[in-house]
């Protein structure tokens, strides 16, 4: 009677122990998918972060595009020298040299 | 006991018939509640390639444009009060300040008005509007006024080039869709391919990494770079202007050929159109009359003529034209020069000269239609050019059986037979070329990422032999130095040409009053850097081609002597 008590009661503590091995587990299994999800949303809102700011130096690049597009056009240069001041040559001289003259040493 | 278990298996049952509502009843709407909530897709835009001059500056570029909307229940300004921030930004023209005003004042008019449509929550206010006043209106932070992406095709010259460009309208889907010129031919190489991404998202919009990832990354559109030298496009497009205003013309036309490659260095044809508003403009400014439009060319087809003959050697440079010393009869016709003057016995190169029409009836008559027909199809008339460019057209000539004595007389001096100007040209460059034909090419590669292709020179079978050619040439010299046009040549310079006066047919008859004036010809005459066709149609302050498209091809001649480093001769 007394040596199945003492059974009983080992088969309890193995039980127990069992118990709490398993919860252990199942304690680091939740702590591990918590931390990461953590990691995984942080992860995605770095992404986020990269990505905005991909489209921010695109949207940065387009706009000096444009402006470099519009600004490089001829016509629009014309008027820019003209408003300064440049005028278009009106006459083109061609000169001529009627003998060849070459330098000569001493 | 047993109530505590009749309330927990009460309990279960609820649950069950619950969950059966959700999962069975509901579960497909709800699961593509949760499929959108969870799946973030957004399309990809693919921008349109972009069209470059030869030295790789923007004819026309893709930039993003912004429309502008209101949502009508989350404004809180009142409406006249948003409409009167707003409208100063709308107003894009740059107007005289009274102008303006009145413009503005209009703009808020409409833009009231629209935000006080009662029937819709999502009101369009302005489309086009650039990145500048999309921050402009930001900054006034008026709640409820949101902006959508587009893109909008710029063109930084203007109505510069837009023959050749085209335009960029709607399909009738409303998708982008490239009409007339390099637009429509390229449409496709210049049209990307739009992507697609898609991704699994937390509930705030983040996206989770390991989730469901489709990227179809959007492919950017090819761009073109073309021979248009912008240098030379912007000369050419100024001075055909002034020259309209100048000779009083209706229209014209000229185009500049490097006779190396076949590449269109510049090509200007007035009236023109802004591309970028093509919408205020009727459908006959969109066609380009240089591959377009058909006229009878006149004594610039002289040359072509001239060229059958000797190459065929029923003529020399030197041969005596025995029937000059007068009009000539063909069948019931008479056919005299155009000043009513005669030159017995002229050599072929006085009557390349003097442009004369009997002395043109003697090589003709030397040739036979058989022949005549021959060099004309090989000279690319009556067949498409094959021109890069979309809308070109060609007039049909006749063929040898049904050309009679008199069709023969009269397409020796370029009357009864139709061109259009890119053939007369491309004709030309032929002889240029010391007889063999190339292909006109506008584009002279496609660029894309990391890749490039070259489009080579397409030559031709050779026409006429270099001797011919050379004999032409020095033909020709003579013909712009002496012939009608001298007073306004070029002293020094080596060049050869011809002038063109043509009377235009109106209902079977020619016009007195009404003619096609041109000149075409290349310079240097020995390896020669460009050749270029100039024509104005009813110039009125003289109807003679050597009064009016003369000088203007040699105002353009003198810019691009000194443009191409050309040096005087003598």
């Amino acid at each position: 009677m007394r040596q199945n008590q003492v059974v009983n009661k080992e088969n309890q503590i193995k039980k127990r122990g069992k118990g709490l091995v398993f919860m252990g587990i199942s304690f680091a299994l939740l702590i591990g998918t918590v931390v990461s999800s953590i990691m995984v949303s942080s992860k995605g809102s770095q992404l986020v972060f990269l990505e905005n700011e991909i489209h921010e130096s695109v949207e940065m690049a387009k706009e000096a595009k444009s402006k470099l597009i519009v600004s490089t056009a001829l016509t629009e240069v014309a008027v820019k020298a003209h408003e300064i001041g440049m005028i278009k040559a009106q006459k083109t001289v061609y000169l001529t040299s009627e003998n060849e003259t070459i330098a000569r040493l001493p | 006991m047993k109530i505590v278990s009749f309330f927990i298996g009460l309990c279960f049952v609820a649950i069950v018939a619950r969950l059966f509502y959700w999962q069975v009843i509901k579960g497909r709407e709800f699961a593509k509640i949760a499929r959108q909530q969870h799946l973030s897709g957004n399309k990809l835009m693919a921008s349109r390639g972009a069209i470059l001059a030869s030295d790789g500056s923007w004819l026309a570029e893709t930039v993003d444009s912004y429309l502008v909307f209101a949502m009508r229940n989350e404004l809180t300004e009142s409406k006249r009060v948003a409409a009167n921030k707003l409208a100063p930004f709308f107003v894009f023209e740059d107007l005289e300040e009274k102008d303006r005003k009145e413009m503005v004042l209009n703009e808020a008019m409409r833009v009231e008005g629209l935000l006080e449509r009662e029937d819709a929550v999502w009101i369009p206010l302005k489309n086009s509007v650039d990145v500048d006043v999309k921050k402009n209106i930001q900054a006034l932070d008026i709640d409820g006024i949101g902006f959508d992406l587009k893109e909008a095709r710029i063109y930084p010259e203007g109505s510069q080039s837009a023959h050749i460009l085209g335009f960029v309208g709607k399909d009738d889907e409303g998708e982008n869709k490239g009409y007339f010129g390099l637009e429509g031919y390229y449409d496709l190489t210049l049209k990307g391919k739009e992507g697609f991404r898609q991704r699994e998202v937390s509930a705030l919009g983040i996206p989770l990494l390991g989730g469901n990832l489709k990227d179809a990354p959007a492919i950017s559109g090819t761009s073109l770079v073309t021979h248009i030298d912008k240098r030379i496009q912007v000369l050419v497009e100024e001075t055909l202007k002034t020259g309209i205003e100048k000779y009083g013309a209706s229209a014209g036309v000229v185009i500049v050929i490097n006779p190396s490659n076949g590449g269109v260095m510049a090509m200007a044809a007035y009236p023109s159109y802004d591309p970028k508003e093509y919408f205020k403009y009727s459908g006959e400014f969109f066609r380009n009359p240089i591959i377009s439009d058909s006229f009878e060319p006149g004594s610039i087809f002289k040359p072509i003529v001239m060229a059958a003959g000797l190459n065929e050697g029923v003529i020399e440079s030197e041969t005596k034209c025995d029937i000059c010393d007068g009009p000539v009869k063909i069948d019931k016709y008479e056919i005299s020069t155009w000043d009513n003057k005669y030159y017995p016995d002229s050599s072929m190169t006085d009557v390349l000269v003097h442009s004369d029409n009997v002395g043109m009836v003697y090589i003709a008559q030397k040739l036979g239609v058989e022949k005549l027909s021959k060099y004309l199809r090989e000279f690319g008339f009556g067949s498409l050019t094959d021109i890069d460019l979309q809308g070109e057209m060609t007039p049909v000539i006749r063929d040898e059986n049904s050309m009679s004595v008199v069709d023969l007389a009269t397409a020796s001096f370029g009357q009864g037979i139709a061109v259009t100007p890119i053939q007369m040209v491309n004709a030309i460059v032929t002889v240029a070329r010391d007889g063999v034909p190339i292909k006109p090419q506008v584009v002279d590669k496609l660029i894309a990422e990391g890749w490039e292709e070259d489009i080579k020179p397409i030559e031709g079978k050779r026409i006429i032999s270099k001797r011919t050619a050379n004999e032409l040439t020095k033909m020709m010299i003579a013909a712009a130095k002496k012939g009608e046009a001298k007073w306004t040549a070029l002293r020094g310079f080596s060049y050869a040409g011809k002038t063109g006066t043509a009377q235009i047919p109106v209902q079977g008859y020619y016009d007195e009053e009404k003619t096609i004036a041109s000149f075409v010809g290349f310079a240097p005459a020995e390896k020669p850097k460009f050749v270029m066709l100039v024509t104005l149609r009813e110039p009125q302050s003289s109807q003679w081609a050597s009064e009016t498209a003369a000088p203007l091809w040699f105002e353009i001649a003198k810019e691009l002597f000194s443009y191409f480093n050309i040096q005087p001769e003598d």
